[in-house]
C-alpha cells in the first residue's frame, strides 16, 4: 500500500538543517570572508556564493561533524577564487599571507547570537559622533574619506574615531559576556 | 616582537581599504613573522564581520529565505602585469634581446606550477623509486598539486599547512591542497602540529580529519583501510556504519575491510618511526658525503684544473677559501666577501651562502687559454635579479667571461670577442629554462664548456648536455680577476651601479683550462 508521502524528504530536511547551521555561523563566516576581502559588497556576493555551495553540497556534510571546519573550507575556497579572478577592487593580501592566516588555529565562534545582542546594547553606549561613524561605515558601506565628507571632518580623525569605537565595542561586548558568566 | 599599536592601525587601514602599497607590505611582513599578529588580525576581522552583520540584521534572514539567486557575473579585471614586465626589461640593455622560444627538454611533462598550486615541500626522499608518471622529485622540491607514486622507498612531505607526512612505498598519494591529500594505497604517518589541525587524508570512502595529533593510515585497496591514532584524536567522516565511532582516540585503531568495521589497539610498530626515517636519511647522506670526499680528492688531481674550491671546513668569518687544485699556490686562493658558511648538499658538507648583493668569492688567475670548463654545484634559492651571476671573470677585457642564470631560469654564457661595448661584441650560449621555481632549494650540477679548438660552446645540467652552439669568433679566454656568485659592476657601460648577485648556495666549484668532454662531466656528477 502506498504510504503517504512525507512533507519533506529526508534529503530536504538534511539540507534545511545544514542551512540552519549556516545561518548560525553566518557572522563568523562573514568575518572570515572580510578578512580576505575587505570590500563589503563583494564580500556580500561571496557570502551568497558560499550559501549556494553549502546548499548544493549539503548532502556531503554529515550532521555531528564539525560544521565550522566544513564551511570554513568552502568560504576559504570561494574567497580565494574571487581574489584570483581579480574581482576585488581593493587591496587584498598576498597568497602567502592568506596561506599563513588560513593555517592559524581559529575556531568560528558559535555564540554569535549572544554577541550580536550584546553588540546592539553596546552600540547604544557609544558617543553620538562615534555611533554615527559606525553607522556610516557599517550600515551605509561608506569608507573613511566619504564619512569625513559627510561629517565635515578630516580622514585621520575619522580613522581615529572608528578605531576607538571598535575597541570600545569589543571591550564592551567581552565585558558583558564575562559579567554574564560570573 | 612587533608594535601592537602599529599592527592595530594597519589592520584598521586594511579593513577600511586605505592601505598604501608600503603599508600593505609592512602588514604582510608582520603577519608572516608572528602568529600573535595573525591571531589579532583574525580577531579584528571577525569583529569587523560582526559589526557588518549587526548593520545588516534583517537582511540576513532574507538571504536564507529567498530562493538563492544565480551568482552575479563579474567580468575579469586584468591587472597591469605588462607594466611590471616592461620595467623589468628596460633595466638592462644588451643582454636582453629577444630570445627564441625553445622546448625545455628537462621539464618536458613537468611544467612549472604556479605558486598557488604548490602545496608541500619534499623534505626527504630515501631510497625512492618513482613510478612512471608518478612524479620524479628531488629532496627540497616544492611539490605541486597532483599525484606522487613510488614503488619503494620513503618520502617525508612537509605540507604548507604544517602537517608532516611520512609516506612508505609502495604508495600513491594525491596532493590536493596544503591540508588535504588522498591516499590511494600505501602507508602514511602524519604528525600534525596545532596550527595545522584539520589536516585531512581521504581514501576511497573515508575522510580522516586530524584534531591535533599523530596518526597512521594504511590503505591496501579500494575497500581496505586502517587508521591508527598514536596521539590525540582524529575524526572519521564518510560513509561509516551506524555503530562506528566518529572520533578515534589515542591508542585506538580501526580497520574497514569490505565495509566491515573492526576496532583494535593502535600499533605504532607497523608504521615507519619518524626517528628511524631521520636516522636512515642521515646514514644515507653520510654515505653520499663519504663517496663525494673520495671523488673530490680525485677531481683535485685532474689535469688542467686551475681552481678548485670544495667549500669544506669553512667557519663564519673565514676570509680565505683555499684553492685545492693540485699544485695551486696561495695566490689563487679565494677571498670570501660577505658569504655565510652553511650546509651544502648534505648536512655534513660545507657550502657558502650567497644572499646579500655584495656577497662573493674573489680569486685571481693569470694568462689566456683557448678552452675553458666551468663546473659548479649550486642550489638556487631564487632568481631575484635579471642576471644572477655564477661567475664573472676579467671584466672589460677581450676574452671576458660571464656565466649566469637569467631571471627566466636559463643558463647563459657570454664570452667577449671584441672590446667594443655592444651586444654583437659577445659570443653567447643560452640554454632552455633549466631552473623553474620548483627547483628553488634543490641542488644541481651546472657545467659549461668553451671549446676553442672545435669552436663550440656547451651547457650541461646534472651531467646532461642541454645546449650547444658554434662560435662565430674564437677569442682566447682571458683569465684574471674573477667573482664567484657576483659581478664587478665597474665597467663604464654601466653608468649607475647594477646588481647581478646570485641568491643561493655553492658547495663545489672547478675551473679547467681545457674543454672537458661529456663523459668527464658526467663522471663529476
Amino acid at each position: 500500500m502506498p504510504e503517504q508521502p512525507p512533507r519533506m524528504t529526508q534529503e530536504e530536511a538534511h539540507t534545511a538543517a545544514v542551512q540552519g547551521l549556516f545561518l548560525q555561523f553566518q557572522p563568523a563566516v562573514r568575518g572570515y570572508v572580510l578578512s580576505m576581502i575587505p570590500d563589503f559588497s563583494l564580500a556580500d556576493d561571496v557570502m551568497q556564493e558560499i550559501f549556494l555551495v553549502v546548499t548544493r553540497k549539503a548532502a556531503s556534510f554529515e550532521i555531528g561533524t564539525s560544521f565550522p571546519a566544513w564551511v570554513r573550507t568552502i568560504a576559504r575556497f570561494k574567497a580565494l577564487e574571487t581574489i584570483r579572478a581579480g574581482r576585488s577592487r581593493c587591496e587584498t593580501l598576498s597568497e602567502e599571507v592568506l596561506q599563513a592566516l588560513g593555517a592559524e588555529r581559529s575556531e568560528f565562534h558559535g555564540d554569535t547570537d549572544e554577541r550580536l545582542a550584546l553588540l546592539a546594547a553596546c552600540l547604544q553606549e557609544l558617543a553620538p559622533q562615534a555611533r554615527r561613524s559606525i553607522d556610516l561605515r557599517y550600515k551605509q558601506d561608506h569608507l573613511p574619506p566619504q564619512i569625513a565628507g559627510l561629517m565635515g571632518c578630516t580622514v585621520p580623525s575619522v580613522n581615529v574615531t572608528l578605531s576607538r569605537a571598535r575597541a570600545f565595542l569589543r571591550d564592551c561586548v567581552l565585558r558583558k559576556m564575562d559579567a554574564a558568566k560570573t | 616582537m612587533f608594535d601592537e599599536a602599529r599592527l592595530e592601525r594597519l589592520i584598521a587601514a586594511y579593513l577600511d581599504q586605505e592601505l598604501t602599497a608600503d603599508e600593505k607590505r609592512e602588514l604582510e611582513e608582520m603577519l608572516l613573522a608572528s602568529s600573535r599578529a595573525r591571531e589579532v588580525f583574525l580577531d579584528r576581522a571577525e569583529w569587523h564581520g560582526l559589526l557588518r552583520e549587526q548593520a545588516l540584521q534583517g537582511h540576513a534572514t532574507l538571504l536564507m529565505a529567498a530562493e538563492a539567486p544565480a551568482p552575479k557575473l563579474v567580468p575579469f579585471r586584468r591587472k597591469a602585469w605588462l607594466g611590471a614586465a616592461l620595467a623589468a626589461c628596460i633595466a638592462l640593455g644588451w643582454w636582453l634581446l629577444p630570445r627564441h622560444a625553445t622546448e625545455n627538454p628537462l621539464n618536458a611533462g613537468q611544467e612549472m606550477a604556479p605558486a598557488s598550486e604548490r602545496v608541500a615541500l619534499l623534505a626527504q626522499a630515501i631510497d625512492v623509486t618513482w613510478e612512471e608518471g608518478g612524479g620524479n622529485f628531488g629532496a627540497g622540491s616544492a611539490l605541486p598539486k597532483g599525484w606522487l607514486k613510488i614503488s619503494s622507498g620513503t618520502l617525508r612531505l612537509d605540507f604548507y599547512s604544517g602537517a608532516r607526512v611520512i609516506l612508505e612505498g609502495p604508495a600513491s598519494i594525491e596532493l590536493l591542497s596544503p591540508d588535504l591529500a588522498r591516499l590511494e594505497k600505501g602507508k602514511l604517518t602524519a604528525r600534525v602540529p596545532p596550527p595545522a589541525e584539520g589536516f585531512t587524508v581521504i581514501s576511497s570512502d573515508l575522510r580522516v580529519v586530524d584534531r591535533g595529533t599523530e596518526f597512521g593510515m594504511n590503505v591496501s585497496g579500494a575497500n581496505d583501510c586502517e587508521v591508527h591514532v598514536f596521539d590525540g584524536e582524529v575524526e572519521l567522516q564518510g560513509e561509516l556504519p551506524e555503530a562506528a565511532e566518529k572520533a578515534l582516540y589515542q591508542g585506538n585503531a580501526v580497520s574497514i575491510r569490505e565495509g566491515r568495521w573492526t576496532a583494535f589497539p593502535a600499533n605504532r610498530k607497523s608504521f615507519a618511526d619518524p626517528a628511524a626515517v631521520l636516522t636512515a636519511a642521515v646514514r644515507e647522506s653520510e654515505a653520499q658525503w663519504t663517496a663525494w670526499q673520495k671523488a673530490s680528492r680525485e677531481l683535485g688531481g685532474m689535469p688542467d684544473l686551475i681552481v678548485y674550491f670544495d667549500f669544506e671546513g669553512l667557519h663564519s668569518g673565514d676570509a680565505v677559501i683555499p684553492n685545492r687544485a693540485a699544485g695551486a699556490d696561495e695566490s689563487s686562493d679565494g677571498s670570501v666577501i660577505g658569504c655565510d658558511p652553511l650546509p651544502g648538499r648534505w648536512a655534513q658538507k660545507g657550502a657558502l651562502g650567497f644572499g646579500k648583493t655584495s656577497d662573493r668569492v674573489r680569486f685571481r688567475t693569470t694568462g689566456t687559454t683557448p678552452s675553458l670548463t666551468m663546473m659548479a654545484r649550486v642550489r638556487v634559492d631564487s632568481l631575484p635579479q635579471s642576471h644572477n651571476h655564477l661567475l664573472s671573470m676579467a671584466p672589460e677585457k677581450v676574452g671576458e667571461v660571464h656565466w649566469k642564470i637569467d631571471q627566466s631560469g636559463c643558463l647563459v654564457l657570454g664570452v667577449r670577442a671584441e672590446a667594443k661595448l655592444a651586444y654583437e661584441a659577445w659570443e653567447r650560449l643560452e640554454s632552455p629554462q633549466i631552473v623553474t621555481e620548483q627547483d628553488f632549494g634543490r641542488w644541481m650540477q651546472l657545467a659549461t664548456v668553451i671549446d676553442g679548438s672545435q669552436g663550440v660552446m656547451k651547457h650541461f645540467v646534472n651531467g646532461r648536455e642541454v645546449a650547444s652552439a658554434r662560435m662565430k669568433r674564437r677569442p682566447p679566454i682571458q683569465l684574471g680577476l674573477a667573482n664567484l656568485g657576483n659581478f664587478d659592476a665597474s665597467a663604464p657601460e654601466f653608468e649607475r651601479s647594477i646588481v647581478r648577485s646570485f641568491n643561493g648556495r655553492i658547495d663545489e666549484f672547478a675551473l679547467f683550462t681545457r674543454a672537458l668532454d661529456a663523459e668527464e662531466i658526467a663522471a663529476m656528477k
